[in-house]
């Protein structure tokens, strides 16, 4: 019994697009994935802001120091004064997050992952030593996760010494003025 | 024992028109990469299973267009070092009596 022609399902040949006697040469571009963008996106801001302004004076050992760019947390705290019961809050305070930092190699006196480090948002320095963010009365305290990012400054033995501070010539300026510092006032 | 060099495609590599082009994804590095109908004839005749060596890969892609083995010798050599960086070729040790 004879069949009648059905149409081919086959997949385009490669070879058959070849033409006889003339082969080019091989090429072959990479195409950049979607995390690759975002990364030189995050490199090319700071190359914009170290374009725009004036490079900072060296603050610590540059040469070593690196940047990371962490969220900010903001924790208000809620007392009580005996006799009266009533919760009075206090002013919002900001931290950043152990937890945030895993993949950094910690020096000594950076928060491990239950603990929190405060960030002055006015001095831009880091306040005390790590402390953990207790939720339990009589104080009653709420973090928050702020959608503000700040870019901390580690030396080389993983110790922050400060963070991005916008509108500085020293202590990250460059960073601070940059998009990886949202979380305070720039200039 | 003396070894010659075989190609293999890594498995799951996957190849797709586009256009007047070719896409290739390499499930080895994660990236995508775009090549022209020579690099993806070259890719076609490769499989997973038996390795091909330099001297037969260019063989048969001279077959496909008509011309001498030798002609195509450095394209191919060229086209396979890059397929092996990318990720879409294996290259493998073959003992050299069984290819010559």
């Amino acid at each position: 019994m004879d069949h009648p022609d059905l149409p081919n399902p086959q997949k385009t040949s490669a070879r058959r697009r070849l033409i006889r006697g003339a082969l080019s040469a091989p090429a072959l571009m990479t195409v950049c994935s979607g995390s690759a963008f975002a990364a030189a996106s995050n490199l090319r801001c700071l190359a914009n802001a170290a374009g725009a302004t004036t490079p900072p004076a060296a603050w610590g050992t540059p040469g070593t120091d690196t940047y990371l760019r962490v969220r900010l947390y903001r924790v208000i705290t809620c007392t009580t004064t005996a006799p009266s019961p009533d919760c009075v809050a206090q002013p919002a305070l900001h931290y950043i997050r152990g937890n945030d930092l895993n993949m950094y190699v910690r020096g000594p006196g950076m928060p491990t992952d239950s603990q929190y480090l405060q960030i002055d948002p006015v001095s831009y320095v880091t306040i005390g030593s790590p402390v953990p963010i207790v939720v339990a009365p009589p104080t009653i305290t709420s973090e928050v996760l702020v959608d503000q990012y700040v870019a901390i400054r580690f030396d080389s033995s993983g110790v922050i010494v400060g963070i991005g501070v916008p509108g500085s010539g020293g202590q990250g300026g460059m960073v601070g003025m940059s998009c990886w510092l949202s979380a305070f006032p720039r200039p | 024992m003396i070894h010659s060099t075989g190609y293999v495609l890594v498995p799951d590599v996957l190849v797709e028109p586009l256009g007047d082009h070719w896409v290739a994804f390499s499930p080895s590095s994660g990236e995508s990469h775009l090549i022209n109908d020579t690099s993806a004839a070259i890719v076609e005749m490769l499989s997973c299973e038996s390795a091909l060596t330099l001297a037969q890969a260019c063989t048969a892609l001279a077959a496909e267009v008509g011309t001498l083995p030798a002609d195509t010798e450095g394209l191919v050599h060229e086209a396979l070092q890059t397929f092996v960086r990318a990720g879409l070729v294996r290259a493998v040790r073959l003992p050299r009596d069984t290819h010559p």
